[in-house]
């Protein structure tokens, strides 16, 4: 299999694999900035100029505040909430609705997957969405957040392709023993589709833990704020040692600035921490999702 | 049998399943058809102490307003200007990585550098701008260091708008680079293997091997991805812009869904911003219908 490989394919792999190595760089570079300039000391931090790959006189005042910061761990809790909440309805919805929409022999099945799959072209808009919530008295509750994105045609069609691909004679037989349809729907398409309910928890929990644009229509109420939202306060308004009521460091003006930037990089850091622990583990399944959302979109 | 006779029995037979998807149905009525019924906003002047129902109803005088504005054009021509460079750019760069990607054998390498280029994709895009605030700032690496190298003098890259689309365009390249290729590779290791040792044996060369056959290989896959994309060519979403943009900047900044929030939520001319949304929403269902319609005819791939 291995022949002699021409003074043209070495060339050519060897530059391969420097633009890759490039590439590779370029993702990890902002990222180890951010990690690095988290960890340093605020004043060391404003007279370096550039990148920092390493912590300039290394440092924890950053995350000091951020921990003694009460926002931040409010954002932190409702976070969690809306995230955990959501992905349980969500996966537990979706799969009713693949499960129907798997079904043959079912006169409406066709018609319910085109009223599905037709919100994915066509939408009110903002305003609409928007009065719509202020009318049925959403404003500022949790569920504001919650049943947006809660069921997505996209989960559902995922979903449905796995269901799809469970042999239908399973279903009959179950169907002789007397199994109900919540019954097969529990006890044989969930266990045998957990790949298709890992693939939905993750899209669920990614899109709902780095959301920021539907809490900040909704949310007046600052003790309802995830932490992105709160992050984006923080961020946007390069007052964040203000904001967080940050406390030492002499308290001069100057002074704050300086403790913002490193309390900026800490909170990014605390804030995307957790997606990326959990992300080497669930990189497969999320590969396998973005395919079949691909190929049956 | 007549058809309703039909529907009766088949209500009957699959009772359980019908009752099984009433909440289903209920949640796509209510957050999906609802406001579509609430279009209706686009053509009152519509106030939210009189509702739907009580406002007093303008005909297009709201789309109208939007047609004779200054915004009309400028938000128009930022949106095409976004999505073409978006189209041109972001869309066949993930091509292009994925076939550099396929031609490395060392197993282990491939799968490190898949894995660090999809990382990105993961930040959230409060904490994306958050990066881009720092990077493009007049003491940060590109607006600091960069800008004194290659243009003589650092600058705050944000506030001015002849950069806005760049950093657009540069950091979706950087968020989405690794994760767009994801199908791609996907498609190429799917191709028939045995082909190439046939062109090797031919005596085609790498070049010819790629044009020939891993190309039309996974051309299928281009065009879907294609239309997908010409599909949303109108619907640059506002979430990455809303953090990035102030008032310097709308000049190339704002574009059609900015308008809209900017409009509706923010400056609470309802009906105006609906007028707005819908026009954007007509041309983006048109859109998708017409770029189906077209793969449809020159290929044999299509969604629906």
């Amino acid at each position: 299999m291995v022949g002699k490989k021409s003074s043209s394919r070495v060339v050519f792999e060897v530059i391969n694999t420097v633009i890759m190595l490039l590439i590779a760089a370029i993702c990890l570079i902002p990222i180890i900035h951010v990690i690095m300039s988290s960890f340093s000391e605020p004043l060391a931090l404003a007279s370096s100029r550039g990148l920092v790959l390493w912590p300039k006189h290394f440092s924890l005042v950053g995350y000091a505040q951020v921990m003694q910061a009460r926002s931040v761990w409010v954002g932190y809790a409702h976070t969690l909430l809306y995230v955990v909440v959501q992905a349980v309805l969500g996966v537990f919805f979706t799969a009713i609705a693949a499960y129907v929409l798997s079904r043959r022999n079912m006169m409406l099945r066709d018609p319910f997957m085109f009223l599905i799959t037709f919100t994915m072209m066509f939408s009110g808009g903002l305003v609409p969405y928007y009065v719509l919530f202020s009318k049925i008295h959403l404003l500022n509750t949790i569920w504001a957040v919650i049943l947006p994105g809660m069921l997505t045609p996209m989960n559902i069609i995922i979903m449905r392709t796995f269901f799809n691909s469970i042999p239908y004679s399973l279903d009959e037989s179950a169907k002789l023993d007397g199994a109900g349809a919540w019954t097969i729907l529990i006890r044989i398409y969930m266990p045998l589709s957990k790949a298709s309910l890992a693939v939905t928890t993750l899209f669920l929990v990614v899109a709902q833990w780095n959301n920021y644009f539907i809490p900040m229509i909704f949310l007046q109420d600052r003790n309802l704020w995830p932490l992105q939202l709160v992050l984006k306060d923080l961020i946007a308004t390069s007052q964040g040692a203000a904001i967080l009521g940050a406390q030492g460091g002499g308290g001069s003006a100057a002074e704050t600035v300086l403790l913002t930037r490193v309390i900026n990089y800490a909170v990014i850091v605390v804030g995307t921490l957790p997606i990326f622990c959990i992300y080497p583990f669930v990189q497969k399944y999320f590969v396998t999702g973005v395919m079949i959302g691909a190929i049956k979109g | 049998m007549s058809f309703w006779h039909r529907l009766g029995r088949d209500l009957k037979d699959n009772r359980a399943y019908y009752i099984m998807f009433i909440p289903i149905i209920i949640y796509f009525i209510i957050f999906c058809y609802l406001p579509m019924g609430g279009i209706i906003i686009a053509f009152q002047n519509f106030r939210p102490a009189l509702g739907i129902l009580g406002s007093k109803f303008v005909g297009l005088k709201n789309f109208m307003d939007f047609f004779r504005s200054v915004y009309f054009g400028r938000v128009l021509r930022n949106t095409v200007a976004l999505s073409l460079l978006s189209l041109f750019i972001c869309f066949p760069l993930p091509i292009v990585f994925a076939l550099l990607l396929n031609e490395i054998h060392n197993l282990r390498f491939k799968k490190t550098i898949q894995t660090i280029s999809y990382m990105p994709y993961f930040i959230s895009l409060v904490v994306l701008a958050g990066i881009i605030i720092d990077f493009t700032s007049s003491d940060g690496l590109i607006g600091g260091t960069l800008m004194r190298v290659f243009a003589g003098r650092e600058v705050n890259l944000l506030s001015d708008p002849k950069y806005f689309r760049s950093i657009m365009i540069v950091s979706e390249l950087w968020q989405g680079l690794g994760y767009s290729s994801i199908i791609y590779v996907a498609a190429l290791s799917s191709v028939d293997q045995e082909q190439y040792e046939a062109a090797e044996i031919d005596g085609a060369n790498r070049w010819q091997q790629t044009f020939h056959i891993t190309l039309p290989g996974i051309s299928s896959t281009i065009i879907i991805m294609l239309i997908l994309k010409c599909g949303t060519l109108l619907a640059v979403g506002s979430e990455k812009i809303i953090l990035l943009y102030n008032a310097n900047t709308y000049e190339t900044a704002d574009v059609i869904s900015t308008f809209v929030y900017r409009k509706g939520l923010q400056e609470f001319n309802y009906g105006y911003s609906t007028a707005v949304g819908l026009f954007n929403s007509v041309i983006n269902f048109v859109l998708i219908l017409s770029t189906n319609a077209l793969a449809n005819r020159f290929s044999d791939s299509s969604l629906f």
